[in-house]
């Protein structure tokens, strides 16, 4: 049947990736500078708007 | 000082949102019998640094109460939180450079742990503000005071934006570990509500124009948001311990001495600058009010 | 205070009979929700699962119209002041006004409850009884803190937007656990699940009844 075949060959292919993975997760650099710089981006813009408001303010 | 190498020594549970909501000292490994551990930034056998954040945030949380007092206030005119929003801006400058770099790998997570470095701080801060501004509107229901009125306005729009800010962060902190960008556990649910219940007392404040009414009102929501918080959480809670569907994916693993100094580090800097943007947003406040209601004060304030 | 309490409920529910109009609209509403939801489903499998938990979507929707018309009624003709300078404890206005809301949104439930089984094809297995409780705790949990915010919003501008923003993040325990508390009826219950649902939906309801009540009459001091 062509169904199992097509199953088994997707089974086999999982088998092999899941046998590959070390147990940890490898890079994901772009992830930790985007959070970063999202910190800093919200941290910035709110002291932005904190001084924008305090001269209207005056 | 040479990098601390990546250890597979034992180390407490870095589960610290959830030591959060419990207390501390969290559960885990502990070496010996010292309740706090007997580690922490300042070494061996000394007050848990832990200790060290809850006192400073005591510290603060006086400092706010106690600037709300019109006595007070005439007292302090200087603006007491420019040196420290400085010092913050400083921590949190060293802070990351600590987190990208000098920190070691996380053994699970690789890389991807250090986004933890402010991921955590922004949730205790987060829980802080809010925690503020529920205390602040009871205070308010009970005294009256518009100085309590304005702080808890400014708690409520700080812990806002560092709660809008933990939920991306948390996203972007979900996507490499756990393959998802959001799900429905306790902690991310309830999290999610206690935003909208305090994005609501905002709307709120925002289209009341009588002073009088929007004080009581959105202190009321904020009371209201504020016991809310801990009750979904437990609901929440227990239907996902009911359900058993998806079991609870604890955020990272464990952590080491060489990590936890410097979340410690980063949460004095979150801690400084929050103080820094509560302080300035009250002032804002503030003057509003005093413009919406001008009182005959003896001499020029803040 | 017993005795206001049920004045007003009465004056409450004599203002509902004679614009009974007013309740079968918000029922229209959520038998309008529940239908929508019907629709865009498009895997018609699955609706027997949702079941429990779009009945109470549609009750916690329509209840936010109910709420507002509540209030609506007495800002139209100007009938607020009067209900201030009445010799009446504002508790025992803010319990009559509860209750009523309770009660049109108890109504609507029921009517609601046949027609969501028909339509998403939900089986109850549990006991009806259950499904009883489960309503009349539930609609108690929604009318309480909406007709606190119901006070507020009505007065303020932007109120269709205000009370959902305010009121459903609060509510969330509550719809939590109705909607899964009814879906264990329909399903079955295996693990005897139902009486923490309803245990945590009594916390709730005792909870928000006694601080709205107690926060109620600081706000009609406005």
């Amino acid at each position: 049947m062509p169904e199992a075949t097509e199953m088994t060959a997707e089974a086999a292919h999982m088998i092999t990736v899941f046998a590959q993975q070390s147990g940890s997760v490898a890079g994901g650099w772009e992830y930790v500078w985007g959070a970063y710089v999202a910190t800093w981006l919200f941290f910035g813009g709110y002291a932005v708007t904190l001084w924008t408001r305090s001269r209207e303010e005056l | 000082m040479p990098r601390p190498v990546r250890s597979p020594a034992l180390s407490v549970e870095f589960d610290l949102v959830r030591r959060l909501q419990i207390g501390w000292p969290a559960s885990g490994v502990r070496r010996g019998c010292r309740p706090c551990d007997g580690y922490g930034p300042l070494g061996r056998c000394s007050i848990d640094g832990s200790q060290i954040t809850n006192i400073v945030a005591l510290l603060g949380l006086g400092f706010l109460l106690a600037s709300a007092a019109p006595q007070f206030r005439r007292a302090l005119p200087f603006a007491w939180e420019h040196p420290l929003g400085l010092a913050g801006l400083v921590l949190l400058v060293v802070g990351n450079w600590l987190g990208l770099y000098y920190a070691p790998q996380e053994r699970f997570m690789g890389d991807v742990g250090r986004i933890l470095y402010v991921h955590v701080p922004a949730a205790w801060l987060t829980m802080v503000c809010f925690t503020l501004a529920f205390l602040f509107a009871l205070g308010f229901m009970f005294t009256n005071r518009r100085g309590l009125d304005s702080a808890m306005e400014a708690a409520s729009e700080v812990g806002v934006m560092e709660g809008a800010l933990l939920l991306l962060l948390g996203a972007i902190f979900a996507r490499p570990t756990w393959g998802v960008w959001w799900s429905w556990d306790p902690r991310l649910t309830s999290s999610a509500v206690m935003m909208l219940s305090f994005v609501g007392v905002l709307l709120l404040r925002g289209v009341v124009q009588d002073f009088d009414r929007r004080a009581t009102w959105s202190s009321i929501a904020a009371i209201f948001a504020g016991v809310n918080v801990p009750v979904t959480y437990y609901s929440v809670k227990w239907w996902r311990s009911m359900h058993q569907v998806q079991s609870e994916t604890v955020a990272g693993s464990t952590i080491d001495d060489g990590m936890r100094w410097v979340l410690y580090f980063n949460t004095y800097a979150f801690l400084f600058l929050t103080v820094w943007f509560l302080a300035r947003r009250w002032r804002i406040a503030e003057t509003r009010a005093q413009a919406a209601m001008p009182e005959p004060l003896p001499q020029a304030t803040t | 205070m017993l005795r206001q309490t049920l004045h007003m409920l009465g004056k409450e529910m004599l203002t509902e009979w004679r614009q009974r109009a007013r309740i079968s609209g918000v029922f229209w509403f959520a038998f309008a929700i529940v239908l929508m939801v019907a629709f865009a489903t498009p895997n018609s499998a699955v609706l027997p699962q949702v079941a429990g938990g779009t009945l109470w979507l549609g009750l916690l929707l329509a209840s936010t119209r109910s709420l507002d018309q509540s209030y609506a009624v007495e800002l139209e003709h100007g009938a607020m002041e009067g209900l201030m300078l009445w010799p009446v404890d504002p508790i025992a206005i803010y319990y009559g006004k509860a209750l009523a809301n309770t009660l049109v949104l108890v109504l609507v439930a029921f009517a609601l409850l046949p027609l969501v089984i028909a339509i998403f094809d939900a089986p109850v297995v549990g006991n009806p009884l259950n499904l009883i409780v489960i309503v009349l705790l539930g609609c108690m949990a929604l009318a309480a803190p909406g007709t606190l915010y119901g006070l507020i919003t009505s007065q303020a501008r932007g109120s269709s937007v205000l009370l959902p923003l305010l009121l459903f993040p609060l509510v969330v325990p509550a719809v939590l656990a109705a909607a899964n508390a009814t879906t264990k009826v329909f399903e079955g219950d295996p693990m005897e699940q139902v009486p923490s649902w309803l245990a945590l939906l009594t916390a709730f309801d005792i909870i928000f009844w006694s601080l709205s009540g107690i926060a109620y009459g600081k706000l009609l001091e406005d």
